[in-house]
Protein backbone atom coordinates (compact mmCIF):
# COMPACT_ATOMS: atom_id res chain seq x y z
CA UNK A 1 0.00 0.00 0.00
CA UNK A 2 0.98 3.48 -0.68
CA UNK A 3 2.28 5.72 1.92
CA UNK A 4 0.30 8.52 1.35
CA UNK A 5 -3.10 6.32 0.54
CA UNK A 6 -5.95 6.59 3.35
CA UNK A 7 -5.36 3.15 5.49
CA UNK A 8 -8.59 1.16 5.37
CA UNK A 9 -7.75 -0.90 8.00
CA UNK A 10 -10.96 -3.45 9.05
CA UNK A 11 -11.37 -4.62 12.72
CA UNK A 12 -9.25 -7.60 12.57
CA UNK A 13 -6.34 -5.40 10.90
CA UNK A 14 -6.68 -2.99 12.97
CA UNK A 15 -6.07 -5.83 15.89
CA UNK A 16 -3.29 -7.00 13.88
CA UNK A 17 -1.84 -3.37 13.62
CA UNK A 18 -2.16 -2.53 17.16
CA UNK A 19 -0.30 -5.65 18.26
CA UNK A 20 2.53 -5.16 15.72
CA UNK A 21 2.51 -1.36 17.13
CA UNK A 22 3.05 -3.01 20.83
CA UNK A 23 5.21 -5.46 20.37
CA UNK A 24 7.23 -2.77 18.48
CA UNK A 25 7.45 0.08 20.35
CA UNK A 26 5.04 -0.06 24.08
CA UNK A 27 8.54 -1.38 26.57
CA UNK A 28 10.33 2.02 24.72
CA UNK A 29 6.84 4.18 25.49
CA UNK A 30 7.06 3.32 28.86
CA UNK A 31 10.25 4.33 29.35
CA UNK A 32 9.87 7.39 27.73
CA UNK A 33 6.92 7.77 29.97
CA UNK A 34 8.74 7.16 32.94
CA UNK A 35 11.24 9.85 32.02
CA UNK A 36 8.17 12.09 32.45
CA UNK A 37 6.32 11.07 34.94
CA UNK A 38 8.34 9.32 36.98
CA UNK A 39 6.12 6.67 38.05
CA UNK A 40 6.52 3.40 35.90
CA UNK A 41 3.04 2.38 37.50
CA UNK A 42 1.27 5.84 35.96
CA UNK A 43 3.65 5.30 32.86
CA UNK A 44 2.20 2.19 31.65
CA UNK A 45 -1.83 3.48 32.41
CA UNK A 46 -0.61 6.62 30.07
CA UNK A 47 0.84 4.23 27.90
CA UNK A 48 -1.46 1.68 27.57
CA UNK A 49 -4.74 4.67 27.47
CA UNK A 50 -2.57 5.97 24.35
CA UNK A 51 -2.71 2.78 22.43
CA UNK A 52 -6.34 2.31 23.43
CA UNK A 53 -7.10 5.85 22.03
CA UNK A 54 -5.01 4.82 18.91
CA UNK A 55 -7.11 1.60 18.63
CA UNK A 56 -10.30 3.72 17.89
CA UNK A 57 -8.81 6.15 15.81
CA UNK A 58 -6.19 3.97 13.34
CA UNK A 59 -8.89 4.35 10.37
CA UNK A 60 -8.75 8.23 10.53
CA UNK A 61 -4.59 7.68 10.39
CA UNK A 62 -3.50 8.58 6.59
CA UNK A 63 -0.36 7.92 6.68
CA UNK A 64 0.61 4.14 7.90
CA UNK A 65 4.22 5.49 8.25
CA UNK A 66 3.38 8.42 10.93
CA UNK A 67 1.52 5.92 12.85
CA UNK A 68 4.38 5.44 15.10
CA UNK A 69 4.80 9.27 15.58
CA UNK A 70 1.49 9.46 15.76
CA UNK A 71 0.99 7.39 18.88
CA UNK A 72 4.18 8.91 20.43
CA UNK A 73 2.19 12.02 20.49
CA UNK A 74 -0.82 10.74 22.15
CA UNK A 75 1.80 9.65 24.62
CA UNK A 76 2.93 13.24 25.20
CA UNK A 77 -0.11 14.71 25.59
CA UNK A 78 -1.20 11.90 28.20
CA UNK A 79 1.63 12.43 30.13
CA UNK A 80 1.65 16.06 30.09
CA UNK A 81 -2.03 15.97 30.92
CA UNK A 82 -1.22 13.64 33.92
CA UNK A 83 1.82 16.55 34.94
CA UNK A 84 -0.60 18.89 34.78
CA UNK A 85 -2.96 17.23 36.73
CA UNK A 86 -0.71 16.58 39.40
CA UNK A 87 0.82 20.15 39.72
CA UNK A 88 -2.89 20.65 40.73
CA UNK A 89 -2.69 18.15 42.85
CA UNK A 90 -0.02 19.16 44.61
CA UNK A 91 -1.58 22.66 45.40
CA UNK A 92 -4.18 20.59 47.18
CA UNK A 93 -2.61 18.06 48.84
CA UNK A 94 -4.39 15.01 49.85
CA UNK A 95 -3.40 12.62 53.17
CA UNK A 96 0.17 11.73 52.57
CA UNK A 97 0.07 7.92 51.86
CA UNK A 98 2.78 5.89 53.71
CA UNK A 99 2.44 3.13 51.38
CA UNK A 100 2.92 4.91 47.92
CA UNK A 101 6.22 4.00 46.38
CA UNK A 102 8.66 7.10 45.97
CA UNK A 103 9.24 8.77 43.07
CA UNK A 104 11.19 6.56 40.65
CA UNK A 105 11.03 4.06 42.89
CA UNK A 106 11.68 1.61 40.00
CA UNK A 107 14.69 3.27 39.00
CA UNK A 108 18.09 3.59 40.35
CA UNK A 109 19.65 6.44 39.64
CA UNK A 110 23.36 7.59 40.93
CA UNK A 111 23.21 10.74 42.76
CA UNK A 112 24.70 12.27 39.85
CA UNK A 113 22.19 11.08 37.52
CA UNK A 114 19.31 11.81 39.80
CA UNK A 115 20.35 15.43 40.03
CA UNK A 116 20.62 15.95 36.05
CA UNK A 117 16.95 14.39 35.78
CA UNK A 118 15.41 16.73 38.62
CA UNK A 119 17.02 19.54 37.09
CA UNK A 120 15.26 18.18 33.38
CA UNK A 121 12.06 18.13 35.42
CA UNK A 122 12.16 21.76 36.42
CA UNK A 123 12.24 22.95 32.58
CA UNK A 124 9.30 24.21 31.14
CA UNK A 125 7.36 21.67 29.45
CA UNK A 126 8.40 22.61 25.99
CA UNK A 127 11.75 22.29 26.44
CA UNK A 128 11.72 18.76 28.72
CA UNK A 129 10.02 16.98 26.27
CA UNK A 130 12.36 18.61 22.71
CA UNK A 131 15.55 17.42 25.31
CA UNK A 132 13.72 14.21 26.42
CA UNK A 133 12.97 13.37 22.85
CA UNK A 134 16.15 14.45 21.32
CA UNK A 135 18.77 12.96 23.72
CA UNK A 136 16.75 10.02 25.15
CA UNK A 137 14.49 9.00 21.68
CA UNK A 138 17.66 9.96 19.66
CA UNK A 139 14.79 11.64 17.23
CA UNK A 140 15.56 14.27 14.48
CA UNK A 141 14.43 18.06 14.63
CA UNK A 142 11.56 16.49 12.28
CA UNK A 143 10.75 13.96 14.09
CA UNK A 144 10.27 16.09 17.33
CA UNK A 145 8.49 18.94 15.60
CA UNK A 146 5.43 16.23 14.46
CA UNK A 147 5.64 14.54 17.42
CA UNK A 148 4.84 18.09 19.75
CA UNK A 149 3.11 19.49 16.74
CA UNK A 150 5.60 22.28 16.55
CA UNK A 151 7.76 23.74 13.81
CA UNK A 152 11.16 22.62 13.67
CA UNK A 153 12.44 26.00 13.87
CA UNK A 154 10.60 26.13 17.70
CA UNK A 155 12.01 22.47 18.36
CA UNK A 156 15.40 23.98 17.93
CA UNK A 157 14.31 27.12 19.81
CA UNK A 158 13.20 24.68 22.95
CA UNK A 159 16.23 22.65 22.50
CA UNK A 160 19.02 24.58 22.99
CA UNK A 161 16.81 27.11 25.03
CA UNK A 162 16.35 23.66 27.36
CA UNK A 163 20.03 23.10 27.08
CA UNK A 164 21.29 26.60 28.51
CA UNK A 165 19.09 26.39 31.07
CA UNK A 166 19.58 22.88 32.13
CA UNK A 167 23.50 23.86 32.14
CA UNK A 168 22.45 26.90 34.48
CA UNK A 169 20.51 24.77 37.08
CA UNK A 170 23.18 22.19 37.09
CA UNK A 171 25.65 25.05 37.14
CA UNK A 172 24.30 26.69 40.08
CA UNK A 173 23.74 23.15 42.15
CA UNK A 174 27.49 22.42 41.82
CA UNK B 1 27.21 25.47 21.78
CA UNK B 2 29.90 25.78 25.21
CA UNK B 3 31.82 23.43 26.90
CA UNK B 4 29.84 23.50 29.77
CA UNK B 5 26.78 22.61 27.55
CA UNK B 6 28.78 19.78 25.45
CA UNK B 7 29.25 18.55 29.40
CA UNK B 8 25.64 19.06 30.06
CA UNK B 9 24.40 16.73 27.32
CA UNK B 10 26.55 13.68 27.98
CA UNK B 11 25.78 13.76 31.67
CA UNK B 12 21.92 14.26 30.33
CA UNK B 13 22.50 11.50 28.04
CA UNK B 14 23.67 9.63 30.94
CA UNK B 15 21.45 10.21 33.10
CA UNK B 16 18.87 9.29 30.67
CA UNK B 17 20.65 5.71 29.87
CA UNK B 18 19.40 4.64 33.13
CA UNK B 19 15.56 4.50 32.08
CA UNK B 20 16.64 1.40 30.15
CA UNK B 21 16.57 -0.82 32.67
CA UNK B 22 12.84 0.37 33.29
CA UNK B 23 10.92 -3.16 32.21
CA UNK B 24 6.87 -2.72 31.76
CA UNK B 25 4.80 -5.45 33.65
CA UNK B 26 3.83 -8.51 31.65
CA UNK B 27 -0.20 -8.27 31.41
CA UNK B 28 -0.31 -4.88 29.18
CA UNK B 29 -1.27 -6.13 26.30
CA UNK B 30 -4.37 -7.80 28.33
CA UNK B 31 -4.89 -4.36 29.67
CA UNK B 32 -5.26 -2.70 26.07
CA UNK B 33 -7.41 -5.09 24.70
CA UNK B 34 -9.59 -5.17 27.23
CA UNK B 35 -9.87 -1.31 26.77
CA UNK B 36 -10.09 -1.84 23.47
CA UNK B 37 -13.17 -4.22 24.06
CA UNK B 38 -14.89 -2.37 26.51
CA UNK B 39 -14.54 1.28 24.48
CA UNK B 40 -16.11 -0.98 21.54
CA UNK B 41 -18.86 -2.43 23.55
CA UNK B 42 -19.39 1.42 24.66
CA UNK B 43 -19.25 2.63 21.64
CA UNK B 44 -21.86 0.04 19.82
CA UNK B 45 -24.05 0.58 23.08
CA UNK B 46 -24.45 4.23 22.57
CA UNK B 47 -24.79 3.68 18.82
CA UNK B 48 -27.89 1.36 19.62
CA UNK B 49 -29.57 3.75 21.51
CA UNK B 50 -28.75 6.35 19.77
CA UNK B 51 -30.39 4.68 16.98
CA UNK B 52 -33.56 3.56 19.44
CA UNK B 53 -33.84 7.05 20.28
CA UNK B 54 -34.00 8.41 16.78
CA UNK B 55 -36.89 5.46 16.16
CA UNK B 56 -38.56 6.91 19.07
CA UNK B 57 -38.33 10.16 17.92
CA UNK B 58 -39.62 9.36 14.70
CA UNK B 59 -42.63 7.48 15.66
CA UNK B 60 -43.65 10.39 17.80
CA UNK B 61 -43.22 12.64 14.78
CA UNK B 62 -45.05 10.34 12.61
CA UNK B 63 -47.89 10.11 15.26
CA UNK B 64 -47.95 13.94 15.66
CA UNK B 65 -48.12 14.66 11.90
CA UNK B 66 -50.58 11.70 11.46
CA UNK B 67 -53.18 13.40 13.51
CA UNK B 68 -52.72 16.64 11.88
CA UNK B 69 -53.58 15.88 8.86
CA UNK B 70 -55.87 13.77 10.31
CA UNK B 71 -57.66 16.65 12.36
CA UNK B 72 -57.33 18.85 8.89
CA UNK B 73 -59.40 16.01 7.43
CA UNK B 74 -62.80 17.17 9.02
CA UNK B 75 -64.34 14.75 7.02
CA UNK B 76 -66.65 17.44 5.21
CA UNK B 77 -69.38 15.66 3.41
CA UNK B 78 -70.71 18.04 0.98
CA UNK B 79 -74.67 17.71 1.69
CA UNK B 80 -76.50 18.10 -1.29
CA UNK B 81 -80.00 18.17 -2.95
CA UNK B 82 -81.27 20.55 -1.04
CA UNK B 83 -78.75 22.30 1.23
CA UNK B 84 -80.31 22.62 4.63
CA UNK B 85 -79.54 26.20 5.75
CA UNK B 86 -78.62 26.92 9.15
CA UNK B 87 -80.70 29.50 11.26
CA UNK B 88 -81.02 31.06 14.43
CA UNK B 89 -83.51 29.91 16.41
CA UNK B 90 -85.77 31.49 18.82
CA UNK B 91 -83.91 30.91 21.98
CA UNK B 92 -80.89 31.97 19.82
CA UNK B 93 -80.02 28.20 19.14
CA UNK B 94 -78.12 27.35 15.87
CA UNK B 95 -80.65 25.13 14.21
CA UNK B 96 -79.93 23.48 10.99
CA UNK B 97 -83.10 21.75 9.40
CA UNK B 98 -83.66 20.04 6.03
CA UNK B 99 -84.90 21.93 3.51
CA UNK B 100 -86.48 19.26 1.87
CA UNK B 101 -88.02 17.85 5.25
CA UNK B 102 -87.84 20.66 6.74
CA UNK B 103 -86.67 18.85 9.77
CA UNK B 104 -83.44 20.08 11.89
CA UNK B 105 -80.95 18.32 11.31
CA UNK B 106 -78.36 19.59 14.10
CA UNK B 107 -80.66 19.14 17.21
CA UNK B 108 -77.92 19.54 19.76
CA UNK B 109 -77.04 22.90 18.34
CA UNK B 110 -75.05 25.10 20.21
CA UNK B 111 -76.26 28.62 21.07
CA UNK B 112 -73.43 30.49 18.93
CA UNK B 113 -74.86 32.41 15.98
CA UNK B 114 -72.91 32.11 12.67
CA UNK B 115 -69.93 33.64 11.88
CA UNK B 116 -69.16 34.21 8.57
CA UNK B 117 -69.23 31.73 6.38
CA UNK B 118 -69.61 28.63 8.99
CA UNK B 119 -72.26 27.80 11.84
CA UNK B 120 -71.61 25.47 14.82
CA UNK B 121 -74.04 23.83 15.75
CA UNK B 122 -72.61 21.25 18.60
CA UNK B 123 -69.37 20.94 20.93
CA UNK B 124 -69.13 17.27 20.85
CA UNK B 125 -69.00 15.90 18.52
CA UNK B 126 -67.69 18.79 16.82
CA UNK B 127 -70.00 19.33 13.85
CA UNK B 128 -69.70 22.66 11.53
CA UNK B 129 -72.03 23.57 8.71
CA UNK B 130 -70.24 25.77 6.37
CA UNK B 131 -71.85 27.40 3.11
CA UNK B 132 -69.11 25.84 0.02
CA UNK B 133 -70.77 28.06 -3.04
CA UNK B 134 -75.00 27.20 -3.21
CA UNK B 135 -74.61 24.18 -1.19
CA UNK B 136 -73.92 23.63 2.81
CA UNK B 137 -71.30 20.85 3.81
CA UNK B 138 -71.10 19.16 6.93
CA UNK B 139 -67.83 18.36 8.93
CA UNK B 140 -68.56 16.09 11.47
Amino acid sequence: MPAQQPVEVVTRDRDRLLSELYQEHYRSLVRLAVVLLDRRELAEEVVQEAFIKLHGKLDRVKDQSRIDAYLRSIVMNLARSRMRRRMVARKHPPEPMLDAPGADADIDLRDDQREVVDALRSLPARQRDCLVLRYYQELSEAEIAETLGISKGSVKTHTSRGMAALTKVLEVSV
Amino acid sequence: MTDNERNTEDRLRDALSAYEQVEPAGDAWGKIRAGVNAKQTKRRTVFWSSLGLAGAAAAVVAVIGFAAVRSGDDGERVVSNPPTIPRVSSRSRTRASSAATTRPVATRASSRKPVGRSVPTSRRPPSLWRKTGPSFSVAG
